[in-house]
């Protein structure tokens, strides 16, 4: 029998619409080690929430040895032998690691206090057990990103002891320090313990694991021994369908940009002791940068957006140091922007949908609020109008749906030609209709000799709007494409997941 | 249009009325209660104030340092910023009025007007010099204005005070206070004996600048913006000094405050003189709303209580903390609850990247 069956897991998720998991199934028998990869979106962190207990989930049922664990339930998970150990540290920095791997069960001396030898006896005999490099003394804010992982790992399997559910480990790990704590879990696999790993990068799965589930937008696309699969098959399989298809692009030609440099970065660093970014992006060219999320795709946005100053490099637009133009004059004339952050960054929702639409064009209608607001809500709806933005000028932004917050950025951005954009996600949250609308908007602006800078985490989005396209991991270039022919969707996945893959010739 | 906007004006001035009479109907029990004459302890706090012009006059003439004070805290909390040192700025005014009033009074041939503006711009930037600092500690190190300002304030304050009672004191007087300033140089009586003087007027014209300043001038609208969000009001390109600007119009105008106090009824600086006009200013500004227009009703209100409370303790047997008490239950009832959807001030202003790094 196996040890750990999640059986036809369904999730959805009211607030966003989205069903995270649909009827996912996956097995674990003593001693496996098995990674589930997938894109972001696929279902993997949510699967892994719903088998430890901290999500509920609709439909579906978890079972231990047979026995079935309580929907949502942390304590019954636990008690079924399960450990989670999850991406983002949460253990209290002011306690010692040995109270915070006795935290909430603490052992107790007299019935009353808290036992601090017990709980050091209890820690250090795991430590000795399975060879963790940990002080259980020490507290948990003096350890490195690498020791509070372990204490985490420590801490699960305390609670847990049987089963070791571990949410993408290495994201804030380097690679050395990932490697350290591969070879934990190695140990600990061959005590017996049984590892559920989740991660989207390809090589710690065939690296690691026996066995590998590969997710797709909340299914199960595939199951294979690691030692069959490798990072090639991986990727085309995590890759979305139609994805494939779309990379033919249609009529659209690719070809090979003429224009002057518009916006530069050099030698920008991304993520700490990671190799410096170098990239331009010339006139009337569309450069999508892709990435999954934690992998300096938001400092690349701050960075070419002027938003924040980069810690080394240089950014230049049109040849001039970008925090050199005042802030006024760029937004109005030289960048089109559209930040990631919609809701704080983007729009200012208490204020009116005409106030976000004319944010830009503030020096045209006069200062005081009194006076031309019939000339602004006029101006208002002709500029909503080709985005297919209906709304009352009047109404506050944060009353308009999601779709329509997204046409009020397109038709506020993309209102012009500019010497450059820079866009994250510009298709999110779009119909299909008016997803055409904005590809063509962005390829008439480009025809026209803007430059775009295009940041986006969805393979589709950038083969469908890009001339070329690069990617990103852990804050380095991973590949970067030739000017010409389309890259595939399996090509840019396996970059941004840390594949190894062949140079691409130099353009 | 013009309907709907009188009863968006009834909408927001309603629930604060509604309080305010909540706040008087406390009053009358507090003096009911705590007076051995309750019936001679209420007229004198509710009707002593308007017994005679002469005493309504004061309160007028009390409410303008107040009025000066709220409207700069108005404008601080129009561009989100909480600046807590108006009392500060308001003592460094009295300083700045005093040294000014006090190096002009020898100057012969000055029209009197002048020196007195003067005194009263002196004033001004003195107290938008601390408040810029705020500002600029923000910029340079992202120390939160909320509590550079209250520690500035404070430390002004003390120093203020050590060099009004120690190296500036007048050796003639037994106050600790500077010299008199030359009466041309004060602000006119407008209604002799009684102390109104053109302090007052000077307020008004102030409070309707304010107003036409966040609502009519492109950078009181920028302003607004940014307190409403100062991550858009980033990206999509306002000056970052603008910050900076709010506050050093809102140190200024609690600099003005200080000079009404020193030019005014006193004639000199002394020691403690702001006696909590700072505070009670950023009282009467979240009272109103944040609004301009707002701030007289709510500085008139308060300078009532504050009368009304002397006036019963000398008539009648109340404590001359009444009107504290009075004036923080008032602040109490309607900043807790009836403060509508108003831009109310965040308490700081994170950094943040985008959120595209956070989690997968």
């Amino acid at each position: 029998m196996e040890l750990l069956s999640a059986r036809g897991i369904s999730k959805y998720f009211r607030d966003t619409l989205t069903l995270a998991d649909d009827r996912v199934s996956v097995t674990l028998a003593d001693g496996e080690t098995r990674a589930i990869v997938g894109e972001n979106g696929a279902g993997k962190s949510t699967l892994a929430r719903v088998i430890a207990g901290l999500v509920a989930q609709d439909w579906g049922e978890v079972l231990v040895r047979g026995r079935r664990v309580g929907r949502g339930s942390v304590r019954e998970a636990e008690a079924a032998g399960i450990g989670f150990v999850p991406q983002v540290s949460l253990l209290a920095g002011s306690l010692s690691v040995a109270e915070n791997i006795v935290l909430g069960r603490e052992p107790r001396s007299m019935g009353l206090f808290l036992s601090k030898r017990k709980a050091y006896v209890e820690t250090a005999m795991l430590v000795e057990r399975f060879g963790f490099r940990l002080d259980p003394d020490a507290p948990v804010s003096s350890l490195t990103a690498a020791e509070r992982r372990q204490a985490d790992i420590a801490r699960a399997l305390a609670r847990g002891g049987e089963i070791l559910i571990l949410d993408e480990p290495t994201s804030i790990l380097s690679e050395t320090e990932s490697a350290g704590l591969f070879e934990l879990l190695a140990r600990l696999a061959s005590a017996g313990k049984a590892i559920l790993l989740i991660t989207h990068r390809l090589s710690e799965a065939l690296g690691v694991a026996d066995t590998i589930t590969v997710l797709r937008d909340g299914a199960v696309v595939a199951e294979l021994r690691a030692g069959d699969a490798d990072e090639a098959t991986l990727s085309s399989l995590m890759a979305r369908r139609g994805a494939g298809a779309a990379s033919s692009r249609g009529a659209v030609p690719w070809r090979r940009p003429a224009g002057p440099p518009a916006l530069e970065l050099r030698d920008v660093p991304l993520a700490r002791g990671a190799r410096p970014v170098r990239l331009s992006v010339r006139s009337g060219e569309v450069l999508a940068v892709t990435a999954l999320a934690g992998n300096g795709l938001g400092l690349l946005e701050d960075y070419a957006s002027g938003m924040e100053r980069p810690r080394g490099g240089e950014v230049l637009a049109g040849g001039v140091e970008l925090s050199s133009i005042r802030r006024e004059g760029l937004r109005a004339r030289l960048m089109g922007y559209m930040p990631s952050d919609r809701e704080r960054r983007g729009l200012c929702l208490p204020a009116a949908m005409r106030d976000n639409l004319l944010a830009l064009r503030r020096r045209e209608f006069p200062a005081r609020d009194w006076i031309g607001r019939k000339r602004r809500d006029a101006a208002a709806r002709e500029a909503a109008a080709p985005f297919g933005l209906e709304a009352d000028p009047r109404q506050t932004a944060s009353s308009l749906s999601g779709g329509n917050r997204q046409r009020l950025l397109l038709a506020r951005e993309l209102a012009g030609p500019r010497a450059f954009f820079v866009l994250a996600q510009p298709l999110q949250s779009l119909d299909r209709a008016s997803q055409a609308e904005a590809a063509a908007r962005i390829r008439d602006l480009a025809a026209r000799g803007s430059a775009f800078l295009l940041l986006t985490s969805n393979v589709e989005e950038a083969i469908r709007l890009a001339d070329r396209a690069l990617a990103l991991y852990r804050g380095e270039i991973a590949w970067e494409g030739p000017n010409e022919g389309a890259p595939t969707a399996a090509l840019l996945i396996g970059a941004m997941t840390g594949a190894v893959l062949p140079k691409a010739s130099p353009a | 249009m013009i309907t709907k906007s009188w009863s968006a004006l009834a909408e927001r001035a309603l629930p604060r009325i509604a309080a305010l009479g909540a706040a008087i109907a406390l009053a009358a029990a507090y003096a009911f209660f705590a007076s051995s004459d309750p019936r001679e302890a209420l007229a004198a706090f509710f009707v002593g104030p308007f017994s005679s012009l002469y005493s309504f006059y004061s309160l007028l003439e009390s409410s303008a340092p107040l009025l000066a004070c709220a409207l700069g805290a108005c404008i601080a909390f129009r561009a989100g910023a909480f600046n807590l040192g108006g009392e500060g700025q308001a003592s460094v005014g009295t300083l700045a009025a005093g040294l000014a009033g006090g190096a002009l009074g020898g100057m012969a041939g000055l029209p009197p007007f002048v020196g007195t503006a003067v005194a009263i711009l002196a004033a001004a930037a003195a107290g938008s010099a601390l408040a810029l600092l705020s500002a600029i500690a923000e910029r340079r190190t992202g120390a939160q204005v909320m509590l550079t300002s209250f520690l500035l304030a404070q430390a002004a304050t003390i120093a203020v005070d050590w060099a009004v009672g120690g190296p500036l004191r007048d050796p003639l007087s037994n106050l600790l206070a500077m010299p008199a300033i030359a009466p041309s140089l004060r602000l006119s009586l407008l209604a002799p004996p009684s102390p109104l003087n053109l302090a007052f007027p000077i307020s008004l014209v102030l409070a309707v600048c304010a107003v036409f300043f966040t609502k009519g001038s492109r950078t009181g609208s920028e302003i607004r913006l940014l307190g409403k969000n100062p991550e858009f009001a980033r990206a999509i390109g306002l000056s970052p000094r603008l910050g900076a600007w709010a506050m050093g119009l809102s140190g200024a105008l609690a600099g003005v405050a200080g000079s009404f106090l020193v030019l005014g009824q006193a004639g000199r600086t002394i020691v403690g003189m702001t006696s909590g006009v700072g505070w009670n200013g950023l009282a009467v500004a979240l009272i109103a709303g944040s609004d301009g227009l707002g701030a007289l009703p709510a500085a008139l209100f308060f300078a009532w209580l504050d009368s009304g409370s002397r006036q019963a303790s000398i008539l009648a047997d109340l404590s001359p903390d009444a009107g504290s008490v009075l004036k923080a239950v008032a602040l109490f009832l309607i900043t807790a609850k009836l403060v509508g959807p108003d831009p109310r001030p965040r308490m700081g202003r994170g950094k943040s990247g985008s959120k595209a790094e956070a989690g997968s």
